[in-house]
């Protein structure tokens, strides 16, 4: 069964192989970034830690599961046009609308339209659940979607060795992709969640 | 199913990690609600809290610094979110259920406050007073109000 062959090819040689290693150079990418902008510039704010600690920590986590697709989808380029509006739209609306961009541009404009849209919708339905729910148990809700997000990451690891299973990688690289886009999103998140413009409820 | 030492070494590291980055943040987050709840054996002003043309009314509508506040909602006349009740000054937010509608808070600064729905729909205003009884200029900035859903009090579309 094609399931039981992707977890043994996360011990493999293939591209599956490095998706923990790939998780783990984000995760210390992530949360040393954190760390230091923390102890170098945020350190005397007011209830930094207990007013978006909560949600860093979720947005690291969840940009260290994405991490992995991506390389996963640098590993090989080009996919069929079905299986690029699947990587648009999962990581679309997973992370945005740059990073959907990005991975749903190897498989040509149905890709790219993809991952614009989902990144779009997912950013608004985001914010706007965000102020529905404000009330309503909005930590718990957010532990329940990063999980849930985290599924449909890792199905999205399966599918891509589903498609890929025959190919033969045409890209290899080291982390530094990896290392350059999990800083910067960690940068950014705790750019907009700090300094950005806020909602009333969270100001 | 055996697992390459290096993915296991890699697989603890991460544990790890999320372990500590966890405890770390659940550690310094401590809680700053200073809604209802409390036991409070000084003062009290007790405020009545009701909806009217899609405003929130607050009967008395100054209160004095430093003293606690009893907001008693009238829900007989509070439609939909506007039951869900934030004071963003006061870090205040709450939904009132027909066996809970008290809020209970000590406003620790004087001025001219906003009152919320969560969907920042219906809205409405209070003054705390200074200590000393004298009314302070500071007056917290209009919310813009109307959100995503458009404005008249509607709440709950969602996408």
């Amino acid at each position: 069964m094609a399931l039981n062959e992707f977890v043994k090819e996360l011990n493999g040689e293939r591209i599956e192989g490095e998706i923990i290693k790939t998780l783990m150079v984000s995760l210390i990418t992530s949360f040393l970034t954190l760390f230091l902008i923390y102890y170098i510039k945020l350190r005397d704010m007011n209830n930094f830690i207990s007013d978006y600690g909560f949600f860093l920590f979720f947005a690291v986590l969840s940009y260290a599961l994405i991490m992995p697709s991506i390389r996963q989808v640098r590993a090989f380029k080009q996919f069929p046009c079905m299986t690029g509006m699947m990587i648009g739209m999962t990581i679309g609306m997973s992370v945005g609308i740059f990073l959907g961009y990005f991975n749903g541009r190897c498989c040509g404009i149905m890709g790219i339209m993809e991952g614009l849209m989902a990144g779009f919708m997912g950013g608004l339905m985001g914010a706007m659940t965000a102020i529905m729910m404000y009330n309503d148990n909005l930590k718990l809700a957010g532990v329940i979607i990063f999980v849930i997000c985290s599924v449909i990451l890792l199905g999205l690891n399966y599918m891509l060795y589903k498609e890929t299973k025959f190919e033969e990688r045409i890209h290899y690289e080291d982390q530094f992709i990896t290392i350059v886009l999990s800083f910067l999103l960690t940068v950014l998140s705790i750019w907009f969640m700090v300094f950005g413009p806020k909602g009333v409820l969270f100001q | 199913m055996k697992i390459k030492k290096s993915n296991l070494l890699y697989l603890v590291g991460i544990l790890l990690i999320i372990l500590l980055a966890g405890s770390f943040v659940i550690s310094k987050s401590e809680n700053l609600s200073n809604v209802s709840g409390t036991v409070y054996n000084g003062d009290v002003q007790i405020v009545k809290l009701s909806v009217q043309n899609g405003n929130y009314v607050l009967e008395p509508s100054e209160f004095k610094e430093g003293v606690l506040v009893r907001i008693e909602a009238d829900l007989s006349n509070m439609p939909g979110c506007s039951r869900s009740v934030v004071i963003p000054s006061f870090k205040v937010s709450k939904t009132f259920s027909s066996n809970n509608n008290i809020i209970e808070f000590i406003p620790d600064k004087a001025g001219t406050f906003n009152i919320v729905c969560s969907m920042n729909m219906y809205s409405g205003k209070f003054t705390v007073l200074e200590k000393n009884g004298t009314k302070s200029d500071y007056v917290e900035q209009k919310i813009n109000s109307g959100s995503s859903c458009g404005a008249g009090g509607g709440c709950g579309c969602g996408g």
